[in-house]
């Protein structure tokens, strides 16, 4: 009989205790001791998040095929358990063996947003593993993380052993192959183990480098402790996507995750080169998979998982080549077995509005534009190449076809805002609404139309054009929310529009951590220590315990938040050779100041940096 | 066709809820690729009913759910087929076919048999005779007055007549579990040969559902113990009413 870890009674005293006991449906069984070494992998938030990750499950995969490594699961605790937890002194335990974290080889951090932060130290204190790299003794677990995140490891380096950069497919064999003997030489010693994975590519081992800061708080200079410690760290990029692993049978939840479905990644990176993406930079270049690889992959996903409904993950779907090819082959093939077919981020024209209406009912789905500006000289700034022609065309022919629902996204505080740019939103809603009584006879019309607009508030992220811009502080971006709202009530049709728009606290500390430095950690782990985590949850943020934080470690979030960039300011992520290239990104900050737009990968080589990656779109 | 299936839920299994259970299912259904009869519309849906939801923590061999096929299915390979894809802790006991004019479980059900024990033993229970006790509180009571907490508010209401059978014994009397599909005994819980084990029989179903957990309390009070009881509860089987007996839901 299946051991849990947790008693009967503290199973039955929590919320969902299904997330705590494991046995999902293509889990992993495999015997610890028959293994070299023991993997734990951790999103750190709730289980319902973190099963609906992708990437955990490529890993999985990928960790499991090796018969010498067993890698586990863990999620965060839910605020219930975790108080009995500390309460009673129970160690955090994973998911497959439900055997406690501490006892693990590594612990594998996957960061897939800045307000996760705190939830690492959650995960770290649960599992009784001392909290900074430099009190780990060398019978604790290498504590590595990863993800987007990662690409300003900074202030959260004193907390890890190992940072890696880029796509896990790449060297984590090398790690385990270099753990593994040293673990069998019988003489392990941490820092030795250490100092030879900075060898390894992409590994990031922070206790290896120091950081000295001019007078003005920036960073002078960031350098290596040793002499064969690499200066830089190189982005690890898959360059054959078809070759490298996937998950065809992923575990199957039995709480309902936020992504109950299966799921097809059918390309990595973006063309497209919006300013203000992370994602469309730190994942270039545009590598996708081939039809017939994810036609077969989609296949072996539904039978082994029986999942009902499927969805494809991309960055810009519309882009994929063979997109007519792979949706045809869904709704011919899925539909009939009973498979719902759930497309997102698809650009709005005749094609995607045809593949909509054989998917989804029309009357209760909404088509959804992300024009992220409302004017025009804005949408040039950020090198959204959507005009107002696109999203007026695109939301005519919807209308036509019977959609009489709109979602539009927009975003406040880009660079050079102003209060034009910002009215502008409300007044694209309006002629989208009037558009609709214009080309909808009465007759014909199901109601009135609904045009939601949501704004969130941008956040400048490293290895962006947009590293170099200044954000604003809460009431500023208040304040911007409001004259949108106001403008939105002066309109024609503004009973057929709506307005939603992002809390402000979080987006200031979001921006403290995304660019933030070394010295950000120690605020993070003050905050952690005085009851603060799951901050990413709006019931458990509070921002007072981070305005004591940064007053308790000294650190004036104006510094990370109010200051424009100087163009050849010393960022804390510069060590990291992430493809795109500082003169790239300096070109496109300054093009951007002139509103000049840039063509995509497709159009033509833009010089980025990402071509010595030598694969994907950079070989057409 | 439709069908009714038998299926336990032990193990870790019971911390499954309900509607994750109803998933749980709908996917295997679909790994095992039985032509589950589906809904119209744009989310079509298998067709499919549970008897009567279980309560997260209670184990069971009694389970029952309906579904609908859409061409003839051969039962013993389509327990077989299910059975490949169950986790640790759920198994398809037995399936039959049911006629058109068949009630469907959830409707039908009328009463479960329960064996409880004790996830804590109360020192006070353990001086006792449980057989003499349980039958002087079940017989020798003309009523069983309990406060019963409902969506209005709380009202009394007299148990007795909507239990039908109660009895209990130690773990030394085997008569009690033996019979069982399911291994009940637990080493978190009290079974040792001392312990109490009880058989308890009552109303169940959409009408006067009533759970163990009321019966125990009112039993508690009876015997003059003050603390809450904390049991285990392991669902044997579930019947519905053919006057005048009880009978099998899946008979």
């Amino acid at each position: 009989m299946r051991k849990l870890f947790l008693s009967d009674e503290i199973l039955m005293s929590v919320e969902k205790s299904a997330r705590y006991i494991g046995n999902e449906v293509n889990s992993i069984k495999k015997n610890p001791e028959d293994v070299d070494l023991r993997f734990c992998m951790c999103f750190p938030d709730v289980y319902e998040i973190g099963m609906s990750h992708l990437g955990i499950q490529i890993l999985y995969e990928m960790m499991n095929r090796r018969e010498d490594v067993y890698c586990e699961r863990v999620y965060s605790p839910w605020p219930d358990l975790h108080k009995i937890m500390k309460e009673q002194d129970i160690p955090l335990f994973s998911l497959e063996s439900q055997d406690p974290i501490k006892n693990f080889d590594m612990l594998g951090i996957t960061l897939q947003y800045e307000m996760c932060y705190t939830n690492i130290l959650q995960i770290l204190d649960l599992s009784q593993i001392p909290l900074l790299t430099k009190d780990r003794r060398d019978e604790d677990p290498i504590i590595i993380g990863g993800g987007p995140c990662v690409y300003n490891p900074e202030p959260i380096a004193i907390f890890f052993d190992i940072l890696y950069i880029g796509e896990g497919e790449i060297s984590y064999n090398a790690l385990f192959d270099l753990y593994i003997s040293e673990r069998k030489s019988g003489n392990f010693n941490r820092e030795s183990f250490l100092r030879k994975a900075a060898q390894i590519p992409g590994l990031y081992v922070p206790s290896l480098y120091d950081v000295t800061y001019k007078e003005d708080g920036t960073i002078d200079e960031f350098f290596p402790l040793y002499e064969d410690v690499p200066k830089t760290v190189l982005r690890q990029v898959v360059t054959d996507m078809d070759a490298s692993p996937y998950p065809t049978k992923p575990i199957v939840p039995f709480v309902q995750a936020t992504q109950d479905r299966a799921v097809l990644e059918i390309q990595r990176g973006c063309i497209r080169g919006c300013r203000f993406c992370q994602a469309g930079m730190i994942y270039r270049p545009n590598r996708e998979r081939s039809f017939e690889v994810l036609e077969g992959y989609a296949k072996e996903i539904l039978s082994s998982t029986g999942h009902d409904e499927i969805s494809l993950s991309s960055l810009s779907s519309s882009d994929y080549t063979q997109l007519p090819e792979l949706v045809n082959f869904l709704i011919d093939d899925c539909c009939k077995d009973g498979v719902n077919i759930s497309l997102p981020s698809l650009r709005i024209d005749a094609f995607s509005l045809d593949v909509m209406s054989k998917v989804q009912d029309i009357k209760k789905s909404s088509v959804t534009f992300a024009p992220e500006a409302g004017s025009q000289r804005m949408r040039n700034v950020i090198n959204k190449g959507l005009t107002v022609e696109d999203i007026l065309g695109g939301a005519q022919k919807a209308f036509m076809g019977g959609w009489n629902k709109v979602k539009l996204y927009f975003m406040l505080g880009l660079p050079s805002e102003t209060e034009e740019d910002m009215k502008a939103i409300p007044i694209l809603g309006n002629e989208i609404a009037a558009l609709y009584y214009d080309t909808v006879p009465k007759e014909q019309r199901n109601g009135k139309c609904q045009i939601t607009m949501s704004t969130s508030f941008f956040v400048p992220k490293p290895f962006t054009p947009f590293q170099w811009a200044r954000m604003y502080g809460k009431d500023e971006y208040l304040h911007r929310a409001k004259v949108v709202n106001d403008t939105m009530k002066e309109q024609l049709n503004h009973k057929s529009l709506r307005y939603q728009w992002h809390h402000a606290d979080v987006t200031v500390l979001e921006g403290i951590f995304a660019r933030g430095d070394r010295k950000v950690g120690d605020a993070i782990l003050y905050a952690y220590e005085h009851g603060q985590f799951f901050d990413a949850w709006g019931e458990f943020f509070d921002v007072k315990n981070w305005d004591d934080a940064f007053a308790a470690c000294g650190i004036d979030p104006d510094f990370y938040i109010m200051r424009e960039r100087d163009i050849d300011e010393v960022f804390p992520w510069d060590f990291i050779e992430c493809g795109v290239t500082k003169e790239f990104l300096k070109r496109e900050w300054l093009r951007s100041k002139e509103g000049l737009v840039t063509k995509n990968c497709k159009m033509q080589c833009n010089g980025c940096g990402c071509g010595t990656f030598d694969c994907g779109i950079c070989l057409r | 066709m439709k069908i009714r299936l038998r299926f336990s839920k032990y193990n870790t299994m019971k911390y499954i809820g309900h509607l994750d259970m109803l998933r749980y299912f709908q996917k295997a259904f679909r790994r095992a690729k039985v032509p589950m009869k589906y809904s119209e519309g744009f989310n079509p849906h298998p067709v499919m009913s549970f008897a009567a939801p279980l309560g997260v923590g209670v184990t069971s061999e009694g389970e029952y759910m309906d579904i609908e096929v859409t061409q003839d299915v051969d039962l013993e390979k389509l327990v077989f087929d299910l059975n490949q894809q169950m986790v640790e802790g759920v198994d398809v006991l037995s399936a039959m076919v049911l006629d058109d004019h068949t009630k469907k479980a959830m409707a039908a059900v009328t009463c479960a048999k329960y064996v409880i024990y004790l996830k804590k033993n109360s020192n006070l229970l353990k001086n006792v005779d449980i057989a003499a006790s349980v039958k002087s509180f079940y017989e020798d009571q003309s009523e069983i007055l309990v406060v019963k907490k409902t969506k209005k508010g709380e009202k009394e209401v007299d148990l007795k007549p909507f239990i039908f059978d109660f009895r209990g014994s130690t773990f030394e009397d085997r008569t009690f579990y033996q019979d069982l599909k399911v291994d009940i005994k637990n080493d978190e819980f009290c079974c040792e040969a001392t312990d109490p084990v009880f058989v308890l029989q009552v109303s169940t179903g959409s009408n006067d559902n009533i759970k163990p957990e009321l019966v125990f309390s009112a039993l508690y009070r009876y015997l003059g113990i003050e603390e809450e009881p904390v049991i285990a509860i392991h669902r044997v089987e579930l019947y519905q009413k053919e006057a005048p007996d009880f009978i099998s839901l899946g008979a």
